[in-house]
């Protein structure tokens, strides 16, 4: 315990140090490309006290929920019977990879013709970077799994659904948390993008955007830390909710495909 | 016969299914032709823009960028992830340092690029270096730590130099993961340069679909999904035939 606690301090004196010796150069003289780490701090502070964060966060956040539950839902229902019908996995999973081999932004466009410049294109958007990862995931999951499980199922003459719900699905879990995972963590990423094309939007990235255009850095690093903090916040949570209950017995030492989309 | 009905034709069924579909809704105009347009005319977008040049110019430019960013990008990547993976004393003073930056979604780079750099060439290609790099950093990291110790002895055994060692000990034993770290750098890099051109660009595919766009040629925004996406599938493809050709001992993962 002492020396992982060692190796942790290790790793912490870089990043302290880079902060310690930002402040120092910058409280002799500020530049405008580089203010001080303070400054960035009393934006986020001020922010928080306009009650501008909240409406950003808020925003976001609507948009981040909405899409990643359309994709999720979808991926893992794809993901399942793909997983589960040799039929349907030899006709849509070919496809499957060969479009998601197509850079998500690349879409932006097309989705802005057809849903506007507003919410829905990036909620569709979203949908889309999440759908990926946990479809294949899920599916790698299904096909995994030992065929002599299966065989006990059909022993005691499970349905064809009694067999998916009570031993493929637990059987699959593993997959399909690290397939969630993926996905949470790359709608995340996705959704910075859908908010950037499209200028104050009302979301989280506006502001990078604002110090962007008014030129003031410590916006653009404040909202980078914002964004960052965010997304760490959220796969930690998730990891933490998809660790508790029925996959203690496995989950952390198996690390299945880490492809993400 | 069976074999070959399963692997090609049932795929194909789907997409001829759906270019049917999307030829008899534009056909009977069931979307109004600003949403849609027939697969055809699209087509002929593609041939009009090959023929005028345009095609090759935007392609041209969105290549180099990825070409550049990505060098640039993959090739920190590996150098950094060479170094972590083989010194642990390295790694726990960096790791963590670099554990911080992975958090930031890669997008969320590209105003302070662009702030940092301007926002012509330069600040591109920093935005998709620093988008490809980390897929390569960590799976270099990763395949040069797993290097298995029974190897170095043997090496000891036959007398290797440390030059010898790192060419046939090292490299073989991390290329898989360096190739994946690469494939998924490349998929990054391409989706960064379309974004990057979509913010503000006065050349390239991104920004020809940007272009499109704004005029309502609901052609040259569809000609420009189609390329893109076919680039994204090719290179894909690309980097996939060169592992099965440089690791041939590996099994390819989809």
């Amino acid at each position: 315990m002492n020396a992982k606690a060692g190796v942790i301090a290790k790793g912490l004196v870089l990043p302290l140090l880079l902060v310690a010796a930002w402040t120092a150069l910058t409280s002799r003289h500020e530049s405008l490309l580089f203010p001080s780490p303070q400054k960035s701090v009393d934006a986020i502070v001020d922010l928080w006290r306009s009650r501008t964060l909240q409406g950003y966060l808020a925003t976001s956040l609507r948009r981040y929920v909405l899409g990643l539950s359309i994709g999720t839902a979808l991926g893992f229902a794809t993901g399942t019977l793909v997983g589960s019908s040799r039929i349907a996995e030899r006709f849509l999973l070919p496809n499957v990879h060969m479009f998601r081999q197509v850079p998500l932004v690349g879409w932006i466009p097309l989705l802005i013709v057809w849903f506007g410049l507003g919410d829905l294109s990036r909620v569709v958007l979203i949908a889309m970077a999440s759908l990926f990862p946990i479809l294949l995931n899920t599916h790698a999951g299904f096909r995994q799994i030992p065929r002599g499980y299966l065989e006990v199922g059909e022993v005691f003459g499970l349905s064809g659904w009694e067999k998916v719900r009570r031993i493929s699905l637990p059987a699959a879990l593993p997959w399909i948390r690290t397939g969630s995972l993926l996905s949470l963590s790359f709608g995340w990423t996705i959704l910075v993008a859908s908010e950037l094309l499209t200028q104050s939007n009302g979301g989280l990235t506006d502001i990078l955007d604002t110090g962007r255009e008014r030129f003031r850095m410590e916006l653009v690093n404040a909202g980078i830390v914002v964004l960052g903090l965010l997304g760490f916040a959220f796969n930690l949570a998730a990891t933490k909710i998809w660790s508790i209950g029925s996959l203690c017995w496995r989950s952390q030492n198996i690390h299945p495909s880490n492809e993400t989309g | 016969m069976r074999r070959f009905a399963w692997t090609i034709l049932a795929p194909f069924s789907v997409q001829f299914a759906v270019l049917l579909a999307w030829y008899l809704l534009a056909r009977f105009e069931l979307f109004p032709p600003t949403l849609l347009i027939p697969p055809q005319l699209v087509w002929q977008t593609i041939v009009d823009l090959w023929n005028s040049g345009d095609l090759q110019t935007h392609m041209g430019w969105s290549l180099r960028r990825v070409a550049l960013g990505y060098g640039i990008g993959a090739g920190a990547g590996i150098g950094l992830g060479a170094a972590l993976g083989s010194s642990r004393r390295l790694e726990i003073w960096f790791g963590p340092t670099l554990d911080i930056f992975k958090q930031v979604p890669v997008f969320a780079w590209a105003p302070m690029m662009i702030v940092f750099f301007g926002i012509e060439e330069a600040s591109k290609l920093a935005f998709v270096a620093v988008a490809c790099f980390y897929p390569v950093l960590l799976n270099t990291t990763q395949g040069v730590k797993s290097v298995q110790a029974k190897l170095f002895e043997v090496g000891e055994v036959f007398g290797l130099s440390p030059r010898q060692r790192f060419l046939r000990i090292v490299v073989p034993s991390a290329l898989p993961a360096v190739l994946t770290g690469l494939r998924q750098s490349i998929a990054l890099a391409w989706m960064a340069v379309v974004s990057a051109e979509l913010l503000g660009a006065e050349s390239g595919i991104g920004f020809y679909m940007t272009y499109s766009r704004q005029l309502f040629q609901m052609d040259g925004v569809l000609a420009g999904v189609l390329l893109v996406g076919a680039v994204g599938i090719a290179t894909n493809a690309l980097f996939g035939a060169a592992e099965r050709w440089l690791v041939p001992w590996i099994g390819e993962v989809a």
